[in-house]
């Protein structure tokens, strides 16, 4: 009889080890090694070209000095608070809605979903458009409705995060709409029926068995939602280009800024890693809170 | 056996001879030439296809860039080691880039070798591509900015075209006189394109220095009489509406405004337009206005820039690339370019008659070019800041014009801001 080099648990690793490979090479190359550069870029000043010069935490140190710095990190998380409650609410809304017995429900969610898929140059140079002040027809509906002045949009430093908040919540709500959906369709219609005979109303119903069931979907459309809103970049360069000044300029829209603009590619990598920092951090917080309070058990 | 034996050894030998000639008579050089819209409007792909008939030892790969993104393609091009041998350095945001990085090849021992002659650039443009001890560039375009006019408005309102002495309140003026109806019909006395490089003549003209060592309230005469253009008179455009439609200057081929102070680039947009039917306006140029002090003083000037052709320092075949960077700087690419209504950095009778036998030139165009005086370009000399000096000006520009800042602020910001800037860096 043969002796068997590998025990059963050895080869079934290196089976596992063999089809997470490809995968694994290229969350290395494209991930783990332009991280890790990043990192360790911002300890340097680089110009794109010449040798770059060690400078320790300069980079970083700089960056509690940097009123242009703290602004971009305030203006990042306002946008934060204003995109991702209302996209969560309304998401979940449209999901509930869709996932009901109606007509043509097939076409509603395409129609729903349908932003997140355009082209999204294409859709934030209409929004550019519906918001113009004088012509635009948002504010020719405002105006139809009694509104005598009606916000200035795009152009003013007041309500140009906010006009970019909207068509962002409009953009993406059809794709967290799906994440919810699915969600619901894993809840036991069972449940429903005994909080029914139970006599809980609709309201009840919702607050008593979907909120809590959907614990684990709302978890993670949570967390994507964040990072995603700290990541917004297009629909700004698009819109406003940071504007009006600097109303709108977000971090990685800084950061971009800092890097191709003015070449200061180290301590555009250094504001890149506190950004990392700040969403592994709300990551970790969220993944601990949920530990306590979200169940998985249906 | 030696007989049969002959033609093998005289074929083998002819191989082997070929094969020794064969670097002596090797393929051409090729060079790698970045430029902007190669395409679109034609006059680099006339220089470049010239050129290489000229040149047939040497292979032009040319790599055209999107106008709007060419520096930042550039840039990173460059810094990912694309093997680019000449380009151009087309703002001035990016030559100071590319002299501060020491990318550009010091062009003085090629000029020496050929003795070429720099005078035809005149003394001031040479200034511009002379660092320190080197010479980094040669000029290819030479850009100012004129005051273009829609001759029918004029001929409309029945008022004389306008002259070349105005100053920008004979400016504000006029537009409100020849600001007509309202609505779709109406009829604005000036148009802005919302970009800031249109608003940078007033305070750049006065020769005093760029954005890292300007007055800033040099601004403040011209900036002042755009705003209540803009917002009291409505004698022109808002920046917000015009920005929300992605408008730029060719809304000035609409007809629907009366003047326009557009870079020389222009001519040839307007010439392309007119050819291919697209547009019918009559246009004519003159001098951009000036301030009060430089009417008195008798003075023409306005922003403006030199674009250089420049060699990349690590290019492999220096001798073929100097070759057509000192052709795209020559009399003979500058009267191509200059029948393209392009204006070139060599300065000649022979380029000024080659601009002239354009169909649709108009003749003021001559005179404003010949008037203009100096084109003082934003930042003064090569600048490691000029990028975040220049994006720090256009977001305050943008915020007086969207009317998010008053003017006094904005210049106490811009002020502000640039000591921050040249601190930090």
């Amino acid at each position: 009889m043969k002796k068997r080099i590998l025990s059963t648990q050895s080869r079934n690793d290196l089976l596992a080890l063999g089809f997470l490979a490809p995968n694994l090479a290229l969350f290395l190359v494209f991930m783990l090694i332009p991280i890790g550069a990043g990192i360790v870029m911002g300890f340097f000043q680089w110009d794109g070209y010449n040798p770059a010069e060690f400078v320790g935490f300069k980079n970083f140190l700089r960056l509690f000095s940097d009123k242009g710095f703290h602004d971009s990190l305030g203006i990042t998380f306002y946008y934060t608070l204003l995109t991702v409650p209302v996209t969560m609410v309304l998401s979940l809304f449209f999901a509930m809605v869709l996932t009901r017995e109606i007509g043509a429900k097939a076409l509603f969610r395409a129609l729903v979903f349908f932003p997140y898929i355009a082209s999204i140059v294409a859709v934030s140079i209409v929004w550019q458009f519906l918001y113009n002040a004088d012509a635009g027809p948002v504010n020719a509906v405002l105006r139809s409705l009694g509104v005598e002045n009606p916000p200035r949009w795009t152009s003013s430093k007041d309500t140009a995060l906010i006009a970019v908040a909207i068509m962002n919540v409009w953009r993406t709500v059809g794709y967290y709409m799906v994440i919810f959906i699915a969600g619901l369709l894993t809840i036991p219609p069972t449940l429903y029926e005994a909080a029914h005979i139970d006599g809980a109303n609709l309201v009840q119903r919702f607050w008593r068995v979907t909120l809590p069931m959907l614990g684990p979907t709302t978890f993670f459309v949570l967390v994507i939602a964040i990072i995603n809103s700290f990541q917004a970049f297009t629909p700004i360069y698009v819109m406003t280009g940071g504007g009006p000044g600097s109303a709108t300029q977000v971090l990685v829209f800084r950061i971009y800024e800092e890097a191709f603009v003015n070449s200061l590619f180290g301590y555009a990598s250094a504001q890149a890693v506190v950004l990392f920092v700040i969403v592994l951090g709300f990551t970790i917080f969220q993944f601990r809170w949920q530990e306590k309070n979200v169940s998985y058990m249906a | 056996m030696l007989k049969n034996t002959r033609p093998l050894i005289v074929l083998a030998l002819g191989i082997f001879v070929f094969g020794l000639a064969a670097p002596v008579i090797a393929a051409p050089v090729t060079l790698k030439f970045a430029c902007w819209d190669y395409d679109l409007y034609g006059y680099d792909k006339a220089i470049i296809e010239t050129f290489m008939k000229n040149h047939p030892d040497i292979k032009v790969e040319v790599i055209s860039l999107p106008n709007a993104d060419f520096d930042n393609k550039v840039n990173i091009m460059m810094s990912g080691g694309e093997e680019l041998d000449v380009l151009y350095a087309k703002s001035v945001n990016l030559f100071g880039s590319l002299i501060v990085k020491n990318q550009l090849m010091d062009l003085k021992p090629f000029i020496a070798k050929d003795k070429l002659d720099l005078a035809p650039y005149g003394a001031s443009i040479t200034a511009y591509t002379t660092v320190g001890d080197k010479v980094v560039g040669l000029p290819y375009r030479y850009d100012r900015y004129l005051m273009y006019y829609n001759k029918d408005v004029f001929d409309a309102a029945k008022l004389p075209y306008p002259a070349a002495d105005l100053t920008w309140d004979d400016f504000r003026a006029l537009a409100k006189k020849l600001t007509q109806g309202s609505g779709k019909d109406k009829v604005y006395g000036a148009f802005f394109a919302p970009f800031n490089y249109c608003f940078l003549s007033p305070g750049l003209q006065e020769g005093k220095g760029g954005y890292n060592d300007m007055n800033f309230s040099l601004f403040k005469e011209g900036w002042g009489n755009f705003y209540e253009m803009m917002y009291t008179d409505k004698s022109a455009q808002d920046w917000p509406s015009l920005k929300s439609v992605s408008a730029d200057q060719t809304y000035f081929m609409r007809g629907n405004s009366a003047m326009m102070v557009d870079g020389t680039w222009f001519m040839n947009i307007l010439a392309t337009e007119i050819a291919s039917g697209r547009t019918k306006i009559r246009w004519g140029a003159t001098t951009v206005p000036v301030s009060k002090e430089m009417k008195a003083a008798g003075k023409h000037a306005s922003n403006g820039s030199v674009t250089p052709v420049v060699m990349n320092a690590r290019t492999k075949n220096p001798d073929a690339a100097w070759q057509l960077l000192k052709y795209i700087a020559s009399e003979e690419a500058g009267k191509i370019a200059a029948s393209y209504l392009v204006t070139p950095g060599y300065n000649s009778a022979g380029v000024v008659d080659a601009m002239v036998k354009v169909k649709g030139f108009d003749l003021s165009a001559k005179d404003a070019i010949t008037k203009s005086g100096p084109a003082y370009p934003p930042v003064s000399g090569a600048n490691r800041n000029a990028g975040a000096l220049a994006s720090m000006v256009n977001k305050q520009l943008e915020l007086l014009f969207t009317q998010n800042q008053d003017l006094d602020t904005t210049i106490a910001e811009m002020t502000r801001l640039r000591k921050d800037i040249l601190d930090n860096n």
